[in-house]
């Protein structure tokens, strides 16, 4: 039966890049989080290789879309803003880019003028103020 | 240690994370690269270090976010360890349902090779029994020992 089959069919179908050990440490940072187990710890760390992949490919999109061949900050950026559920959690906390000052002052002033959050929408910005 | 920890608060202040709480730059970059190669073999993009820098925070930001919401599914459920299933539900709680297919897919693949290496592990140790019980058998014995005395019994 399976016995028969080269583990190499196995193995190349499961082959997550980002390792898991590093994942589990990053998630115990959060002291509410007890025990996972090792089904979730994959599950976790393949989702994160999805989630890297699709905001590479936007990214790359909005690149694309501004004759670019670089992917610079402020395409990832676009490309956050433009996807609601990653928005929701990860456009304040992306680094800004190193450019001048003033740009970064328009965005500040911009930032406070944002639309309120639609009412049930998971609000966990005091949660990453903890870690960054 | 106390410099540790003013490291640690500087940290908190200066919005800095230790590498070793970061996903290894290499592999971020390794990740992103493969998939847009993937897409047009033509085209190489490139992409700036301080782009990289925003994957990677962005990875680190997704796995707080997901192992998150999946450990108040997990307590909800009045349990203590974050399941698979906890996670397919965190998964749509925070509207990446897209993921869900895939993920549950190699959750099978998954599966069957920790079968695979477990059935040969057992196998490994059953070899290593029989090696040992060709020593003189211990108050168990060996089966045939025992059916000679039921018959002499008899």
């Amino acid at each position: 039966m399976a016995e028969q089959e080269p583990e190499n069919a196995i193995t190349e179908s499961v082959q997550l890049e980002i390792p898991t050990g590093r994942v589990k440490r990053i998630m115990k940072l959060d002291k509410d989080i007890n025990k996972v187990n090792s089904e979730a710890l994959f599950l976790i760390t393949h989702a994160t290789e999805l989630f890297l992949q699709s905001l590479a490919v936007k990214s790359a999109g909005v690149a694309l879309e501004k004759k670019r061949k670089t992917i610079k900050l402020e395409h990832l950026r676009v490309a956050v803003k433009r996807h609601q559920p990653t928005s929701d959690f990860l456009l304040d906390s992306l680094p800004m880019p190193a450019q001048s000052l003033d740009q970064q002052k328009d965005r500040a002033k911009s930032r406070s003028n944002k639309k309120p959050v639609p009412v049930g929408a998971r609000r966990i910005d005091a949660f990453f103020q903890k870690f960054t | 240690m106390s410099e540790k920890e003013k490291e640690k608060d500087n940290a908190v202040t200066e919005k800095v994370v230790s590498e070793a709480d970061e996903l290894p730059k290499t592999i971020v970059r390794r990740v992103v690269k493969d998939k847009l190669s993937q897409l047009s073999k033509d085209s190489e993009v490139t992409v700036l270090r301080e782009s990289l820098r925003g994957f990677c925070e962005s990875a680190r930001i997704f796995i707080h976010f997901l192992s998150a919401t999946a450990n108040d599914v997990c307590k909800e459920s009045k349990r203590q360890i974050i399941n698979a299933e906890d996670v397919f539900k965190a998964l749509e709680e925070i509207e990446f349902a897209e993921f869900v297919a895939p993920l549950r897919t190699s959750l099978e693949e998954f599966r069957q090779k920790n079968a695979k290496r477990k059935s040969e592990s057992l196998k490994a140790k059953e070899t290593s029994k029989k090696g040992k019980m060709k020593e003189p058998p211990a108050t168990n014995g060996s089966g045939s020992e025992e059916d000679e005395d039921e018959s002499s019994a008899e």
